[in-house]
C-alpha cells in the first residue's frame, strides 16, 4: 500500500523544455530540406593523344552531332548527313532546321522530335546497331541547357505510353507525343551495380563531349 | 429515546452531506490542469528523426545564385570532388578559385590566352584535390579514380564547360558528371 502511494507522488515527466527545442529543432530540418531530387549524367571528354594511339588501324566508327545557334548537324562515320541549305543562317552546316527560331528560351528553339527520330533511324540502320556512343559537339555560345537536353533526347528509345515491352523504340510524329512517351524497357543486366531484371533500352546513351566549334 | 434517534439521524446526514462535499471538491477543485502531450511527443518524435535522417544526405549543394538544368537522367550522385560553375565564379569544393565576367573566363587567367582552353588557378586548386584524393585513396587502400561532378548553371556557355573539363583532365581527372535535377522529359526545358 504505501509502495503504491510513492508512485503516485512521484508525478508526471515535465516535458514542456523537451517540447521547447522539438518546436525549434522541426522548422529548423525542415527548412534544410531539399525538395528536389539531384542526378547526375556521366560523360567523358577525349583525351587528345590517348584516341589516336588506341585505334591506329582502322578509323574509329564516330557519330557525331553538332549543336550550333542554326540547328544540328549529324555525321556518320565519314559521312555528313545531307544539309539543308535554307536554314545556314551564317554559313555554319546544318541537318535539323530549327523548330522556332524566334523562342525566347534557346532550348525551346531546337527540333527535339525530328533529332529523337533522325538519331532512331540511325539507330535502326544495321551498322550502328550496336553502337552507343554520340559525340557531341557544340557551339562556344551554345548553354549547357542545350546540351543537357540534346543528352536527354538521345540517351533512351522511346514509345507511347502503355507499350513498354515493345523491341524497339518508335518515332513519333508530335512534340506532344514524344513528351508523354515513356522509355523502352526491355530485360537485362545492369552495367553498373550487376543486377539482372528490367533496364532502358538505350539510343546512344554514352556521350563523349568534344571541343566547342568555334561558330 | 425519539429525541436521541433524530439527533443520530441528523448526523450520519451531515456526514454524507460532508463526504459528498469533498467528494466534489476533489474532482473539481483545486487540482491544477495538465494537458496531455504523449501522442503530440510521439508525433513530434517521429518527424524529428525523419527530418534529421535527411538532413545532409545530399552529397551535392547547390549555390543558391544558380539554377540547375532538368534532366531525365537516373544515376545517383557520389560523394566526389565537385567545380561548380555559377554565372559569377567557379568554385572547387566550396572554395572560390576564378572570378567570371559575363561567364567567361578572364583571358590573363588562361594558358594562351583568349583561345587558350587551361584556367591556371582552377588548374592549381584541381592538383590539390587530385592529391587529396590520390592520399584517400592510399590510405584507404582503394584506387584513384579521377571522378568530378561539375555543377553548372543552365545558362553556362558550352566553351566554359569545355575549358573547365579540359583543365580537369589536365589535372588527371576522367570521368565527369553533371549535376542536374531529376524530372520528366517534358520538362527538361521546352514545354510544347
Amino acid at each position: 500500500m504505501a509502495k503504491v502511494r510513492e508512485e503516485q507522488d512521484f508525478g508526471d515527466l515535465d516535458l514542456i523544455p523537451i517540447m521547447n527545442l522539438v518546436l525549434i529543432l522541426i522548422p529548423l530540418l525542415l527548412l534544410s530540406v531539399v525538395f528536389l531530387e539531384i542526378t547526375v549524367i556521366n560523360v567523358t571528354m577525349p583525351q587528345k593523344s590517348l584516341g589516336a594511339a588506341a585505334n591506329a588501324g582502322e578509323p574509329p566508327k564516330r557519330l557525331q552531332l553538332m549543336v550550333s545557334k542554326e540547328g544540328f548537324w549529324i555525321i556518320q562515320g565519314e559521312r555528313a548527313m545531307p544539309t539543308i541549305p535554307e536554314c545556314q543562317g551564317r554559313g555554319s552546316q546544318v541537318t535539323i532546321c530549327l523548330r522556332d527560331a524566334e523562342a525566347k528560351e534557346p532550348i525551346d528553339r531546337y527540333d527535339w522530335l525530328m533529332l529523337y527520330n533522325t538519331l532512331l533511324s540511325i539507330k535502326g540502320d544495321a551498322m550502328w546497331s550496336d553502337h552507343e556512343q554520340l559525340e557531341v559537339v557544340a557551339g562556344a555560345d551554345i548553354s549547357f541547357g542545350v546540351i543537357v537536353k540534346a543528352m536527354d533526347t538521345s540517351r533512351f528509345q522511346r514509345v507511347p505510353p502503355g507499350n513498354e515491352d515493345a523491341s524497339k523504340g518508335t518515332s513519333f510524329s508530335k512534340p506532344e507525343d514524344l513528351y508523354d512517351s515513356t522509355v523502352v524497357q526491355i530485360e537485362g543486366t545492369d552495367e553498373e551495380t550487376g543486377a539482372t531484371g528490367l533496364r532502358s533500352l538505350g539510343l546512344f546513351p554514352l556521350v563523349v563531349l568534344g571541343l566547342p566549334t568555334t561558330q | 429515546m425519539d429525541n436521541q434517534e433524530k439527533q443520530i439521524h441528523d448526523l450520519l446526514q451531515k456526514r454524507m452531506r460532508d463526504k459528498r462535499k469533498a467528494k466534489r471538491k476533489k474532482a473539481h477543485g483545486d487540482e491544477k490542469a495538465a494537458l496531455n502531450l504523449n501522442s503530440m511527443m510521439d508525433m513530434m518524435t517521429i518527424i524529428l528523426c525523419f527530418l534529421l535522417k535527411n538532413y545532409g544526405q545530399e552529397p551535392i549543394k547547390v549555390l543558391p545564385d544558380m539554377d540547375l538544368p532538368f534532366s531525365t537522367s537516373e544515376v545517383i550522385p557520389k560523394d566526389m570532388t565537385t567545380v561548380t560553375i555559377t554565372g559569377k565564379a567557379i568554385v572547387v569544393m566550396e572554395q572560390q578559385v576564378v572570378p567570371l565576367t559575363d561567364r567567361k573566363v578572364d583571358k590573363t587567367l588562361k594558358k594562351g590566352g583568349a583561345t587558350g582552353l587551361i584556367i591556371q588557378p582552377l588548374e592549381t586548386a584541381l592538383r590539390d584535390a587530385v592529391e587529396e584524393q590520390k592520399n584517400f585513396a592510399r590510405q584507404t587502400k582503394g584506387e584513384f579514380q579521377g571522378e568530378m561532378t561539375i555543377i553548372a548553371d543552365v545558362e553556362t556557355p558550352y566553351r566554359l564547360i569545355a575549358e573547365v573539363m579540359q583543365t580537369a583532365i589536365s589535372t588527371e581527372f576522367k570521368k565527369f558528371r553533371f549535376a542536374v535535377i531529376k524530372n520528366k522529359f517534358a520538362f527538361s526545358g521546352a514545354i510544347p
